[in-house]
């Protein structure tokens, strides 16, 4: 039996169990099983034993704290003078302090909060005085949190959550070393952030040019939310509507010619699991009315069924676009666009953030051969500002593994780095001539001859694959095909 | 602090942990019930007795 003593409200799944709305995730102790987990999903890394201790005086309280902190190591002082030994002597994660610890005590429990915040222990005051001066005073002296007794049920369980989220700095420090390399303090204020919205159901908006690690972040959102089921991932600019609608919701056997077995969509895939929806902007209106819908009421139905099938993934989307643009132009529909954003995260370009250049470079060759780069060849690289982001990062490290020995010279490093094209006679005379044709047929018309120009030039180095095009040129889908349709007719759409 | 704010301090204190044990005491096994009702019960008297002390003060 799993006790829930804490608020949040229940759906009754129809099997007998019942669990919570995914309003908020908060730990659960299983009595059956011994172990803590999120609420709502059992986690695949189980919470971890916290060792707490609790500094209170009345034995009525300690019996309750130690009820809402079953499964973890709790030790209990009734006095200053226990709670002092018990501080010095043990390596706690949280402590939770009384302010008054005895009938004729003076606050001493106000003193022993520096001695816990010495010892870098996450140090929560729960108290049945909450004079603004009280509190002043002890979030001067160190406390992490302030709490006025009496709501402990639901208030413990956020605070434990919010520890672990925090981990005092540790989780952060372990993931800018690996899974999300970055030494930005902007980019990091931004990630540990999105980390504290990583255990809730609320939808996630990365936005970012291509290659600033949209699907890092939002994997690492996902494998920090507690949710046992899968990441799964889509690029909706690689699908027509036909394929995307297939795609997301799944088919029954016969719902099209070439459906010749059912298949599960990623909406299903990503049960209890996030969904991840990169380039979000090149969905079509219609495409969004039924995802609308499916993200909504969590129910959708396969393509050639009308039997509703259910999921419970939470949305992350992610576009290198203007949101702000998409919405002006109709190409994001508003009503969707409020059920996906939740919360907006914005990936600053690497040329913002060059204090990461060398350690994503130093992270892609951690399993291959290591990279030393000569004084001049380290400038030239800094100095370059990398449109492609990472991906070009990325497609350096390995021309520059693959042709040298490890050690990076600054003719090496000026062959694998293509600079921004610099204003030249030549695209001066380029410029001069679409002037001329600007004046003779408007600057409209001129714009459109330069965008079709670039766009099947994209088009034929990217032999023909348009999802590419879209990506590379970092264009919309209906500005795509609206190109093709004025340059190459209906028929080359 | 003054003593007569540290009753009221005590009074609420003890009353807040006596509502605490209450809401939950219904989801408890028997064992744990029999174990938080005599302190619950003493918590009681602590407010009856500091209800007094805060009777016997001097009126203002």
């Amino acid at each position: 039996m799993l006790w829930r003593g804490f608020i949040g409200s229940f759906q009754n799944t129809g099997a007998g169990n019942s669990v919570p709305y995914r309003n908020d995730i908060v730990p659960v102790w299983d009595y059956s099983a011994g172990f803590w987990y999120h609420s709502g999903y059992r986690t695949r890394g189980l919470m971890q034993k916290l060792k707490i201790l609790v500094i209170e005086d009345d034995s009525l309280a300690r019996e309750v704290m130690a009820e809402n902190l079953a499964g973890h190591a709790v030790d209990f002082a009734a006095d200053k003078a226990a709670a002092e030994r018990r501080l010095k002597a043990g390596d706690y994660d949280i402590c939770f302090v009384d302010l008054l610890l005895g009938v004729d005590d003076d606050y001493s429990g106000l003193k022993l909060i520096p001695l816990a915040a010495a010892k870098k222990i996450y140090t929560v005051v729960m108290s049945g005085c909450d004079t603004e001066d009280t509190i002043s005073r002890a979030y001067a002296l160190g406390c992490s949190e302030f709490y006025v007794k009496g709501n402990e049920v639901a208030n413990i369980p956020a605070i434990i959550v919010r520890y672990l989220q925090g981990d005092g700095g540790k989780k952060a420090q372990e993931i800018f070393a690996g899974d999300f390399i970055t030494h930005d303090p902007e980019t990091r204020g931004l990630v540990t952030e999105a980390l504290k919205y990583a255990a809730t159901s609320l939808p996630l908006m990365i936005l970012g040019p291509s290659g600033t690690g949209k699907t890092t972040l939002a994997q690492l959102l996902h494998d920090h939310s507690g949710r046992e089921g899968d990441f799964v991932a889509m690029n909706c600019s690689a699908y027509t509507e036909d394929l995307l609608e297939a795609e997301l919701f799944g088919y029954k056997r016969g719902a099209f010619t070439g459906a010749h077995e059912n298949r599960k969509g990623k909406l299903a895939q990503a049960d209890k699991g996030t969904l991840f929806l990169d380039e979000i902007g090149a969905m079509s209106q219609n495409m969004q009315v039924k995802l609308l819908k499916a993200i909504e009421e969590k129910r959708f139905s396969p393509l050639g069924s009308d039997k509703p099938e259910y999921s419970d993934f939470r949305v992350m989307s992610a576009t290198l676009e203007d949101v702000q643009k998409l919405l002006a132009e109709k190409q994001l529909r508003f009503d969707f666009f409020q059920r996906v954003h939740g919360m907006t995260i914005t990936l600053k370009p690497l040329a913002q953030r060059k204090c990461d250049i060398f350690p994503l470079m130093q992270a892609l060759t951690r399993k291959g051969k290591r990279l030393a780069f000569e004084p001049e060849a380290r400038e030239y690289v800094l100095a370059h500002n990398w449109p492609g982001n990472t991906r070009e990062l990325k497609r350096f490290v390995e021309l520059v593994s693959a042709g040298t020995h490890g050690q990076v010279t600054l003719e090496t490093a000026r062959r694998h780095i293509t600079p921004a094209a610099p204003a030249t006679a030549a695209t001066g005379a380029a410029a001069g001539e679409y002037y001329d044709y600007a004046l003779k047929h408007g600057l409209a018309a001129a714009v459109d001859r330069l965008t079709g120009e670039l766009v099947n030039r994209s088009l034929d180095e990217n032999g023909g694959k348009r999802a590419a095009v879209l990506a590379q040129l970092k264009i919309s889908k209906r500005l795509l095909y609206g190109t093709l349709s004025k340059t190459r007719g209906p028929e080359g759409k | 602090m003054a003593d007569i704010e540290k009753i009221y301090h005590n009074i609420k204190s003890k009353a807040v942990n006596l509502k605490a044990a209450a809401e939950q005491l219904d989801k408890y096994p028997q064992d744990k019930r029999d174990k938080f009702i005599p302190l619950m019960r003493e918590a009681a008297q602590d407010i009856i007795r500091l209800l007094g002390e805060l009777e016997a003060q001097p009126r203002k």
